[in-house]
């Protein structure tokens, strides 16, 4: 071929079928298991991050119940809530999120367990109360890929075109094939695991926040004014909730935080935490087996001991939230 | 719609060739169908610009039928006047309020102004034709051949700033002729090119370029291997971005059936700053030279006045990229550059080629760090970064600026390749095919970048 018309069709032809071959072949490996299109049907991905990991977790039908909520609430142990609350918990939560990442992971989980929902867990932090976000993808800290936690198939299909799509599925192919290590399915992710706590190190970082761990700093780049009060995040957690029948055990938790940032009496804070625990008992009305657990205050708990730095706690304060979920689950 | 964006390439591009194979083959039909497309192209990002576009069109015009029905020149200087006076609200206005108001100690207060898209360069078309129409070298054109030269798509937002006489008699060309299969091949490749340029090459330093100038921007003085990093790969990153784009537009236009001068001659081998601006941006240079620095006296009122006349027009170049001082200091350092080089030709023997050329590369890239500083302050700490002020660290992405580099000093321009060296062989065709394809997947990913002269 030595005519500029051939050229013309060779490239557009090379062109269109490469490019269909490759968005076929990515839809078809499901690079981040979601379920869409996929010809391959075994559960499971790479070590990727939470953001991308917890669309396969989600939806994944050996588990019933959730936990969904930030770092502040990641210590939460599955395999423990299984033996104290029954069935079987798989840990959601995303480091960095605010609530409208969390209510669409939560989404994503009701979702693929229609009916069979066990317990669902929510660490209601900060971001939730003292330190809103603006809700929406303009309140994120870190991007979050929304297209593959949403309802409709577009933005996803949109995405997967893409040479990050290509590469994560030249991942799982390799996770799948058992050369590269698969993630952990109930996503537990222990930040304790291979630390050894020092107490001076710990309060140097409550003194200085801590990158990264003062939930004011956490908050900040989408941080919305504190005074706002209608905060759709509440809202669209009761419409969340509104799917689940009242057999399904609800569990709110506001976790504690190191007495310097648990806010004082009469600040603007306080108050703020104080509209948010209110609309956290609203919800308790609408859901029969609907339970609020309430770490956020200044007592033993709050003590720089029991804390990495500001917001994170250590082991065994996530033991006794355990233990407080599984006291308040109501008898039947 | 960005160029470097699936909806352009996958869908608008693809349909708007269709669509113009299949209208009626005449004249009038074709160029009111690029004007609309060209709108809607231009009304995708923001459909609010558009009413300030279609005024623009018809007030020019307007004016140049008056002129005809009168011959009065002071309609065309009006006319000048009304379009410096637009740009000066849309573009100058907070910055010449801002300096008033630190000049006279006021406190005017002036709303922000959105910049409206590509009004650098429409405007600037609409002035060169009434600049010509004023000296009596413009002929008075239809509407609708008028409307095409100033909203024609492919150059609407950024270039080439294309002359009247150049575009518009191309209009009775018919593009369905026996050469049109090697137009549109040559035309794709071009935009293929220009997608490498961008996509891959000027994108893969946009990271690093734009976090060490934030933290610049911050007071945080980078480290000596960062800083030196960041300054090589702005001056790689803003040539593949531009010169990129504009092998885009250059390769689009050819696609339907029009020709656009070349913007870019492969600059960073100049050797001289006279021969750096015959290379750079070469149709803004042949601008500022027929509109500018000509009027201004040129190189025919002696000496003294050629150097003014070079300072003047370099320094309203460099104003016309943004509404700062650093851009004007920018141009000021080439209207300097430019005398030293007048006088160094008259009154001193050449520079041999290597030592002038490492210079004039040099002098380039200093001057970049103006351009690319929001403030005189973060290129002061730039500059204090460049000589070691913030420690001596290692650099990351030496790898991309080292390849980014060879291509700038040792490879062919895109036209050369794509307009003269291109054969249509098949093994040409897949490359370009499954390039196209890797540039497709790569746009996928979230982190596109706009062009960096659509802000100017």
């Amino acid at each position: 071929m030595t005519n500029w018309p051939g050229y013309c069709r060779l490239l557009l032809i090379v062109t269109a079928l490469a490019v269909l071959a490759l968005y076929a072949a990515v839809l078809a490996i499901d690079p981040y298991d979601t379920g869409r299109f996929a010809f391959i049907h075994r559960a499971g991905v790479p070590l990727y991050g939470q953001r991308m990991a917890d669309a396969s977790r989600g939806r994944d039908p050996q588990f019933d119940s959730a936990v969904i909520g930030n770092s502040t609430i990641q210590l939460l142990d599955p395999a423990r809530l299984d033996t104290a609350l029954g069935g079987r918990f798989v840990n959601l939560t995303i480091p960095g999120t605010g609530p409208y990442e969390q209510l669409l992971v939560l989404g994503w989980f009701l979702r693929h367990h229609p009916g069979k929902v066990g317990t669902v867990i929510i660490g209601l932090d900060g971001n939730w109360c003292d330190h809103p976000r603006v809700f929406g993808p303009a309140g994120e800290s870190y991007p979050f890929p929304a297209w593959l936690y949403a309802e409709e198939p577009w933005p996803y299909l949109d995405h997967m075109f893409s040479y990050k799509s290509l590469e994560a599925g030249i991942r799982r192919l390799g996770a799948l094939a058992g050369r590269d290590p698969a993630a952990r399915a109930d996503g537990y992710n222990d930040y304790e695991a291979g630390k050894i706590y020092d107490p001076n190190a710990a309060r140097t970082r409550m003194v200085n926040g801590g990158v990264g761990n003062d939930p004011a700093e956490d908050a900040a780049p989408g941080a919305a004014p504190p005074t706002d009060g209608a905060r759709p995040e509440f809202a669209a957690l009761a419409a969340a909730l509104l799917s689940l029948p009242d057999s399904v055990y609800v569990a709110l938790v506001f976790p504690p935080r190191e007495a310097g940032s648990v806010p004082a009496p009469g600040s603007d804070a306080a108050a703020l935490v104080a509209a948010c625990k209110q609309k956290a008992s609203t919800l308790a009305e609408a859901h029969a087996n609907l339970r609020v657990i309430d770490f956020l205050n200044d007592g033993p708990i709050s003590r720089p001991e029991n804390f990495w730095d500001n917001i994170h706690y250590r082991g065994a304060i996530a033991r006794r939230i355990e233990d407080a979920i599984t006291q308040a689950k109501p008898a039947h | 719609m960005l160029f470097n964006s699936h909806l352009f390439l996958l869908v608008f591009l693809p349909l708007a060739v269709a669509l113009y194979r299949l209208i009626p083959n005449r004249d009038a039909v074709r160029v009111w169908y690029l004007v609309a497309v060209s709108l809607v192209f231009y009304g995708y990002w923001d459909v609010s610009f558009v009413p300030l576009l279609v005024v623009s069109v018809l007030g020019n015009w307007g004016l140049s039928k008056l002129y005809q029905a009168s011959g009065r020149r002071l309609l065309p200087a009006t006319g000048i006047a009304l379009n410096l006076c637009s740009l000066a609200y849309f573009k100058y206005a907070a910055f010449l309020v801002a300096n008033l108001n630190l000049a006279l100690n006021t406190s005017f207060a002036v709303d922000k102004v959105l910049l409206p898209l590509g009004i650098s360069f429409f405007t600037f078309h609409n002035i060169m034709y009434l600049a010509d129409l004023y000296r009596g070298r413009a002929p008075i054109y239809r509407l609708r051949d008028y409307a095409l030269y100033i909203v024609f798509f492919p150059q609407i937002v950024a270039g080439p700033l294309v002359r009247h006489w150049e575009l518009i008699p191309q209009i009775p060309k018919n593009p369905w002729g026996p050469d049109t299969a090697e137009r549109l091949g040559r035309g794709l490749t071009l935009l293929i090119i220009g997608l490498v340029k961008k996509v891959l090459i000027a994108d893969a330093l946009a990271p690093l370029v734009n976090a060490t100038f934030a933290a610049a921007a911050q007071h945080y003085v980078p480290g000596l291997g960062d800083a030196w990093a960041a300054v090589l790969g702005f001056t790689f990153q803003i040539y593949f971005d531009f010169s990129g784009y504009s092998d885009m537009a250059i390769g689009i236009a050819l696609m339907f059936g029009f020709a656009l001068p070349f913007n870019f001659d492969a600059p960073y081998r100049s050797l001289s700053l006279r021969d750096f601006w015959r290379r750079w941006h070469m149709t803004l240079s042949r601008l500022l030279r027929d509109y500018l620095y000509i009027p201004f006296g040129g190189n025919r009122h002696g000496l003294p006045r050629q150097i003014l006349a070079l300072l003047g027009t370099m320094l309203l170049g460099g104003l016309w990229h943004g509404a700062a001082w650093t851009f004007v200091i920018w141009g000021g350092l080439h209207g300097i550059g430019l005398a030293a080089g007048v006088l160094w030709r008259r009154y001193l023997a050449p520079m041999p080629a290597v030592l002038s050329g490492p210079l004039t590369f040099a002098f380039v890239v200093f001057a970049w760090v103006f351009f690319r500083s929001g403030s005189i302050g973060q290129a002061a700490t730039m500059f204090s970064a460049l000589a070691g002020a913030g420690g001596v660290h290692g650099a990351r992405h030496l790898v991309s600026i080292l390849i980014a580099a060879l291509i700038a000093f040792l490879g062919p321009t895109s036209q050369d390749v794509a307009l003269k060296r291109l054969r249509p062989v098949r093994w040409s065709a897949a490359a370009a095919a499954l390039v196209l394809c890797l540039i497709l997947l790569k746009l996928g990913d979230d982190t596109n970048y706009e062009f960096v002269y659509f802000q100017f």
